[in-house]
């Protein structure tokens, strides 16, 4: 009676090892080929296999001498075979209990004989065997018996090989996927680093073109206040090259030596904390040219992750040009100011003076209207004479008002002014006045100046007609006229014998409509010494005068030494050869 | 009528307007004499070297070359009592301004300001300083 092999005892675990040698139901391969034909050659057998034992069936991986795949494990030799660790051998399956009824032995097949070594894996599991088979009973010999173990062996060692070909394949497969995925990580990762280094390049580029477009000046410095950096704002400011700044000592490159020491003290004290971190305050630079501009600095101290101060950031704006339009409007108001106190004070005296002769013209007229009748000549020629008067000082009043008028409203046009020609014009338009007082002009050598010709002419007029004026009486204005030089300044002075003016007046003559005399003894307009005196300022000279009463005067213009003019080297002419 | 001044004096550097004046008074028959000095410091002088005087009446003008009418003010009324005498003082000007008016009326002896030229009409403001008093 056929009785199909019992299970091995751990046969849960043995299908697990034959499944993980990956060999079920795979193609066909020389190696394993090769190695039946071998075992069938050295058995001198038709048949031999290589069969694996599954759950259900056997699978044949090698086999010779035999045209099926696989059988059912219910029949299957094998099965046997796999259940002792030597080799099966059945010499007559006809004559063997277990095996005379299988449908293998009664079959076409006919096995007769059939030799199995177990395929003994690592772990200790029989996943099969590799057998001979022959229609006709027959037994082994020893060496065919030791060939057919180390054949197996072979099988078994050849399996193992396999598996840990497959092993090494699938680890270096990985390997190399693992690499692939590092590779692509290690791409990605270097794209990433170039994208934020070009995002921080473009994010410091663009800090420093803002730094560099900025309109304040802007710098740092380390600690000893040598630059690190400087923007184009403070080149331009400094009026220096770009790239001249960097590493240069702010204080020898933007002080005048000897207010660098406190300079640097000043720097040192925001640098060392003295005070807190952000200061404003103002400051001078000296640029490349020499010249001096005013600085709002608002500074902050520079200090590391550690608390250590680095250095000093300065952001600055140049206020020169505000400071000197504040300066200039001040000054222009306080003008203002002035020259309108001034024309008040002026059209008062002027209301005044100008009334004077009015009245005096419109009082006589007015008597000469009512004494019509009377028949008194010389009483009306006395009216006549008062009319005649007023309206005389009213046209001269006039004439040295629009003067004094014209001479605020307008600027000295300087020139070249020989004051030697100035006097002759004056000798000239004053001849009148000379010969009546049988005056003497007498000059030393009168220099060149700069200055206005028609204002020196005017002022040099008023003040030899003033000293002519002003005589004593029965004697003869003796005028002199010359010019002294020192190293500061140049005089000229106008010296009369006149009668001199008292102290306490020898300042007041020179405002507007003052007088120090009764019309009836010297005849003026009290505007003639206040217009030489505009004249003066307006060269930038001083009109003084020292005199004692009744001593004659020495009236002073006192003017720089720039207005000195060299003397006029007059070309003289060759004798002519013709 | 009698006269309501004994003497009036005029201190005025206008030539033109001591003439005027003097006339004008002299035909109203207001003063009995008439003093003109062109230079307040002579009238000054005047007043010291004459206690017990008989001017009654000072036409002042104030606008005057070296001494004005306010420094004449202010001399004058240092002047002992004897040489200040009777005298009522009239403020003359050519132009109309407050601020002086005021600033002389503070002397006791100014008694009026007038504006320039005098006239009929001015006259009477004289004739009632001597009034009052």
């Amino acid at each position: 009676m056929m009785q199909p092999a019992p299970l091995p005892s751990c046969e849960e675990s043995r299908i697990a090892a034959l499944r993980e040698s990956g060999l079920l139901d795979t193609p066909a391969e020389s190696s394993f080929d090769d190695l039946v034909a071998i075992t069938a050659q050295v058995c001198s057998t038709p048949i031999a296999l290589i069969s694996l034992v599954d759950r259900e069936r056997q699978w044949f991986k090698a086999r010779i001498g035999l045209d099926a795949t696989e059988t059912p494990r219910d029949i299957a030799f094998c099965a046997h075979a796999i259940l002792q660790p030597d080799i099966m051998v059945v010499g007559d399956a006809l004559s063997d209990d277990r095996f005379s009824d299988n449908p293998l032995v009664t079959g076409p097949t006919g096995i007769r004989f059939y030799a199995g070594a177990p395929l003994v894996v690592a772990g200790g599991h029989r996943i099969g065997t590799l057998c001979v088979i022959d229609h006709v009973p027959r037994q082994l010999d020893d060496g065919q018996r030791n060939s057919l173990a180390a054949l197996a062996r072979q099988v078994v060692a050849l399996i193992e090989l396999g598996c840990k070909a497959s092993a090494l394949q699938e680890a270096t497969a990985r390997q190399s996927l693992f690499e692939q995925q590092l590779q692509r990580f290690n791409d990605e990762m270097t794209a990433l680093v170039a994208l934020r280094t070009r995002e921080l390049q473009s994010e410091r580029d663009r800090a420093e073109l803002y730094f560099d477009i900025a309109g304040s000046m802007m710098m740092v410095t380390d600690t000893n206040g040598r630059i690190e950096r400087a923007n184009r704002r403070v080149a331009e400011v400094l009026r220096r090259p770009d790239s001249s700044l960097q590493g240069k000592d702010w204080f020898e490159l933007c002080f005048p030596e000897d207010e660098r020491p406190d300079a640097r003290r000043f720097f040192r004290s925001l640098i060392g904390g003295e005070h807190p971190g952000d200061r404003r305050f103002r400051g001078r630079v000296i640029t490349a040219d020499g010249r001096i501009r005013t600085i709002a600095w608002h500074t902050s101290r520079l200090v590391d992750s550690r608390g250590v101060t680095t250095g000093l950031l300065g952001v600055g704006e140049d206020i020169t040009a505000r400071l000197e339009a504040e300066e200039h409007l001040r000054r222009t108001l306080e003008e203002l100011e002035r020259s309108n106190m001034a024309l008040q004070q002026f059209v008062h005296v002027a209301s005044h003076d100008l009334r004077e002769p009015i009245n005096s013209i419109l009082n006589f007229a007015k008597l000469l209207v009512r004494d019509r009748g009377q028949q008194d000549d010389a009483r009306t020629a006395r009216y006549v004479d008062f009319i005649l008067a007023g309206g005389q000082r009213l046209r001269k009043l006039v004439d040295d008002l629009l003067a004094y008028v014209r001479i605020d409203n307008s600027e000295a046009r300087l020139g070249r002014v020989e004051l030697d020609e100035i006097l002759e014009e004056t000798r000239q338009s004053l001849a009148d006045a000379i010969e009546r007082s049988g005056a003497s002009l007498k000059s030393e050598g009168l220099p060149a100046i700069r200055g206005d010709r028609t204002l020196i002419g005017l002022l040099l007029q008023n003040l030899i007609s003033n000293a002519i004026k002003f005589r004593r009486p029965g004697e003869r204005p003796r005028v002199v006229i010359r010019s002294e030089c020192d190293a500061h300044e140049l005089r000229i002075c106008v010296i009369d014998n006149g009668i001199g003016i008292p102290d306490g007046y020898q300042e007041r003559i020179f405002g507007v409509f003052q007088r120090l005399h009764a019309r009836s003894e010297y005849e003026g307009t009290g505007l003639g010494l206040a217009l030489c005196r505009r004249i003066a300022d307006m060269h930038g000279a001083r009109l003084t005068v020292q005199s004692e009463d009744g001593h004659g005067s020495c009236f002073t213009l006192t003017l720089p030494l720039n207005a000195l003019l060299p003397v006029r080297i007059l070309a003289v002419p060759e004798a002519v050869t013709s | 009528m009698s006269q309501p001044f004994r003497t009036v004096m005029l201190i005025d550097d206008s030539e033109a307007d001591n003439f005027f004046h003097g006339m004008l008074i002299e035909r109203s028959g207001l003063a009995s004499c008439i003093k003109v000095f062109e230079w307040a410091e002579k009238a000054l002088n005047w007043f010291r070297d004459n206690p017990h005087h008989d001017v009654d009446l000072v036409l002042l003008d104030i606008n005057m070359p070296r001494m004005n009418g306010f420094e004449f003010l202010d001399l004058f009324h240092r002047l002992p009592p004897e040489n200040q005498g009777n005298v009522a003082i009239c403020m003359l000007s050519s132009s109309p301004l407050e601020t002086e008016h005021a600033h002389a009326l503070r002397y006791p002896r100014v008694a009026e300001c007038v504006v320039k030229p005098l006239e009929d009409a001015s006259l009477t403001q004289l004739v009632r300083i001597r009034t009052i008093r």
